[in-house]
């Protein structure tokens, strides 16, 4: 294949290494200043106590339990985008899946800091693991996240070995302290055709794996509200409503995070408008999906209008929650919806506009389900109230930070794009095999 | 549980009390109690009340309460039932007891026009007793208690594939690249 | 079979899944299972099994709330945690009654099924009971578990323990510990003394009843009736019981009318 295209992508992918320009150095202060002050405000929750949140007798479970769900739900971009393209044989995708696999991994790390945020006892949390009781979904999503995360991280680490290979040659003499790390983590690799194999086998199985577990971790999640008897959450559907929901934020976060980047390293070459095309689409698809399921909830449970759901849904459609319901269906759902599946101009500002929507949309999907269904009376008293701390808000702020935080972090040791799937899609790793570092590299030695 | 024989319609061990001593304007009954096991004994006991003043004339028309001594939080008379005595001043109660063992039951008649309340006492045996309290059992127990098993051994095999798919892949990089390596020096050199 | 002492330590083995909450109940109901074999060592038997159960008599309740204070008393509780809560409720023909509620012990409890380090457990007489010193890592899936609202988390430090050298166990949470979830505990360290439960004892109308099912007997301090046809008689009822979680408390509907029973 063209060599030329090799050199420029290759160069385009390692070219944030090691780079430390004032944009990015100012990016990661602004962003660990918001970090830092999240985790101050952590730090002040655990000498304190639960009682500096806004949660209460009655709702016991707030921002931690929704962000939990939400972030986990972004992380779901990267199981989408790289394994079901992948398997679909999606040709496109290959400039995507690093940045789709590396914001999973930073989005699930921060999710799954929140169930421990979110503890009275956060000291104790290894009861959960000493005394695990089976029968308790917190359980079940221990098991769950924790399977999951170990598998994006493998998901994550097996596509980049072949690229740490060339980084490691191109960059080899340039760098003392990265390249010791780079030859360690690329397994030898010279791109022979068993190791090729090998490569393939351990990616496929990811690829095949990482669904099934994208898909239990947020069942399990959803069995978190679901198993219980509060009726608005006891709902048959809410696993499949919350795996759907996880991919549409999923999407739209990949697309975000590819609208972001894609200027700051300088790939507008490589994803361009197709990529949000197509991206929109799968977020238009994911979408519909979505309202679907939604409707076939509220339907079944409206139309019998059952003592204990009626408050519930008055509460949404026109009660104390009907202006974040309303603001959720008609901008979290039909805007972005509407945006992404028109045909025309600006597809790119167009997906990006969307996506934030649905991003923000879901976040308060995600607070439409566990407050109401929090403060919805059980028994004869008053609906409950919560009203977030500076506590709260200043832990998601910082945990929202973290996550652009670890990615360019990240971007700034390992190849951006996945030179390797770059390859294959131009069908040119029969030429590295032998290939030594690039052109580019040499001369800035 | 036996069902019961003819023999064990007999009359239980029996003590008898009488009243208290009647006052001057008022006619003492005299409450007598005793127990036996009903003819259809998972039925339970037959509390037969006789109530009689002094000198033999049955006292008609007067209720008479009965208890059990029990110990719940120290010794309290637990009330079972009630009845009210007939022409002859006779009257019964069945009860069925909760659990097996001795049953101390107090029987009080209720003061009636010019008769004084009385109360009789009688202890009996129980051999038979109400089906006792067990807890609702869980529904499909036997089925939930194999489900953990269940998804165990998926949560293993799911961890064993993760294990293949990184230790593998690395292993199958590693052992390639090492095969190759000495050709791979000598046909670049 | 012997039934031993109380043997709290026992039950921790036995809380796997939902099949533990038969098994639990089992073992230390062998004797009764199997009265044959009982019959003779039951009446030397010092401490009886007991099954608490719990019969709240709405025809009574004035709702003055004294069964919450003494509560809170007992517990040395805050003032907002009502383990024993008395409800004004409203019903759909304009009436209204008081409805104390306690926490149901329910036999199929949500709460314990949920809970992921078996804090939550059913002692032998059927108390679930909370470990706050050791095991409760107050992620509040209880709370959210329970359809009757009956547990209360600690978000700040409980009011300074009247006995400084006080030691909480599950069995006398006093005083509470910040950071876990509480509730109503039946005042099983007063049942295991041999006395009433520190509302029942308050309750000037003697609207509650403790029972054990065991024995079938129950009573509100004077008066002791037979625990099954005191509830059959009166059409006794248990609270949102459809939700299959078996609660050991049952109530007697009424008003708060006058009653001379």
């Amino acid at each position: 294949m063209d060599a030329r295209t090799r050199a420029h992508y290759v160069e385009r992918a390692l070219w944030p290494i090691g780079k430390g320009d004032r944009n990015f150095w100012i990016a990661v202060v602004i962003l660990s200043a918001t970090v830092a002050a999240g985790i101050a405000a952590w730090i002040y929750q655990l000498q304190n106590g639960l009682w500096v949140t806004g949660l209460n007798q009655k709702v016991s479970w707030g921002f931690y339990i929704i962000n939990c769900v939400f972030f986990i739900g972004i992380s779901y971009g990267g199981a989408i985008t790289s394994a079901i393209l992948r398997l679909t044989n999606a040709k496109w995708r290959a400039p995507l899946t690093r940045l789709a696999e590396a914001t999973a991994v930073a989005a699930l790390l921060v999710g799954a800091v929140y169930p421990i945020i979110d503890l009275g006892r956060p000291d104790r949390f290894l009861n959960v693991i000493r005394y695990a009781q089976v029968g308790s979904p917190i359980v079940w999503d221990l098991v769950a996240i924790g399977t999951y995360t170990v598998a994006s991280f493998i998901f994550l680490y097996l596509p980049l070995i072949p690229d740490l290979a060339v980084a490691r040659e191109a960059l080899g003499g340039r760098r003392r302290v990265l390249s010791p790390l780079y030859r360690i983590l690329a397994l030898g690799w010279r791109g022979t055709p068993p190791q090729h194999r090998a490569l393939a086998r351990g990616i496929g199985i990811m690829a095949v794996l990482i669904i099934p577990l994208a898909v239990s971790v947020h069942s399990v999640l959803a069995w978190l509200f679901a198993v219980t008897v509060r009726a608005e959450w006891h709902s048959t559907i809410f696993a499949p409503l919350f795996v759907l929901g996880a991919m549409f934020s999923g999407v739209a976060a990949v697309i975000l995070v590819i609208a972001a980047l894609r200027r700051v390293y300088g790939l507008e070459a490589f994803i361009t408008a197709k990529h949000f095309r197509y991206l929109s689409y799968l977020l238009v698809a994911l979408g519909l999906a979505y309202v679907y399921f939604m409707v076939s909830e509220y339907l079944t449970e409206g139309y019998v209008f059952a003592e204990n759901t009626t408050p519930v849904l008055e509460s949404l459609f026109t009660g104390a929650y009907a202006p974040a319901f309303w603001t959720f269906s008609i901008g979290g759902l039909v805007l972005p919806i509407a945006l992404a599946a028109m045909p025309g101009r600006f597809p790119i500002a167009r997906a990006s506009i969307a996506s934030l929507l649905v991003v923000a949309g879901m976040w308060l999907k995600r607070f439409l389900i566990v407050v109401p269904g929090m403060a919805n009376p059980i028994v004869p008293w008053d609906w409950g109230r919560y009203q977030p701390t500076w506590v709260e808000i200043a832990i998601t702020a910082g945990s929202a930070a973290a996550i652009p935080l670890m990615l360019i972090v990240f971007f700034r040791f390992f190849p951006v794009m996945s030179i390797h799937e770059m390859d294959e899609v131009e069908g040119t790793h029969e030429v590295a095999v032998t290939r030594r570092a690039p052109a580019f590299a040499g001369g800035e030695d | 549980m036996r069902r019961p024989g003819i023999a064990l319609i007999a009359t239980l061990a029996l003590t008898l009390t009488f009243g208290n001593v009647a006052l001057a304007d008022h006619v003492k009954a005299i409450c007598e109690v005793t127990a036996t096991a009903s003819a259809k004994l998972e039925k339970g006991y037959v509390l037969n009340v006789r109530l009689r003043t002094a000198d033999g004339k049955p006292v008609n028309e007067a209720t008479v309460r009965f208890y059990e001594k029990v110990e719940l939080f120290g010794d309290r008379e637990m009330y079972i039932g009630s009845a009210t005595t007939d022409g002859q001043g006779d009257t019964s109660f069945t009860y069925l007891p909760a659990r097996l063992g001795t049953h101390e039951i107090v029987a009080r008649s209720a003061r009636k026009d010019h008769f004084i309340g009385s109360e009789g006492r009688t202890t009996f045996e129980a051999t038979v007793a109400a089906r006792a309290y067990r807890p609702e059992p869980a529904p499909l127990a036997a089925f939930s208690a194999a489900v953990p098993f269940g998804v165990g051994a998926l949560v293993l095999a799911v961890w064993a594939l993760l294990a293949f798919a990184i230790l593998g892949t690395a292993r199958g990089i590693l052992r390639s690249g090492r095969d190759l390596a000495p050709q791979k020096e000598e046909g670049v050199s | 079979m012997t039934p031993g002492p109380t043997d709290r330590s026992r039950r921790r083995l036995l809380q796997v899944f939902t099949a533990g909450a038969a098994g639990l109940a089992a073992a230390p109901l062998i004797p009764i299972a199997f009265p044959e074999a009982d019959a003779h060592t039951h009446a030397a038997t010092a401490k009886r099994q007991r099954q608490w159960a719990m019969v709240i008599d709405l025809r009574r309740c004035d709702g003055c709330k004294k069964c919450t204070e003494a509560c809170q008393a007992e517990h040395e509780l805050p003032k907002s945690f009502e383990w024993i809560k008395v409800f004004e409720v409203k019903d759909k023909s304009g009436g209204e009654y008081f409805m104390p509620r306690p926490c149901f012990q329910c036999e199929a409890a949500p709460c314990l099924r949920v809970c992921p380090t078996g804090a939550t457990f059913r002692d032998d007489e059927g108390v679930v009971l909370v470990d706050q010193v050791n095991r409760c890592i107050g992620c509040r899936m209880c709370m959210a578990a329970c359809p009757y609202g009956a547990r209360t988390f600690n978000y700040a430090d409980p009011p300074k323990a009247s006995n400084p050298f006080a030691n909480p166990t599950p069995e006398h949470p006093v005083p509470q510990i910040k950071g876990t979830v509480g509730k109503c505990m039946f005042c099983v360290h007063r049942t295991d003394d041999g006395k009433l439960p520190a509302c029942l004892e308050a309750c000037g109308m003697q609207a509650i009843w403790l029972g054990d099912l065991v024995e079938d007997v129950a009573t509100n301090g004077t008066e002791t009736v037979r625990l099954s046809t005191f509830l059959k008689e009166n059409d006794a009822f248990r609270y949102k019981e459809e939700l299959g979680t078996s609660p050991r408390v049952w109530y007697i509907a009424g008003h708060g009318q006058h009653l001379d029973t």
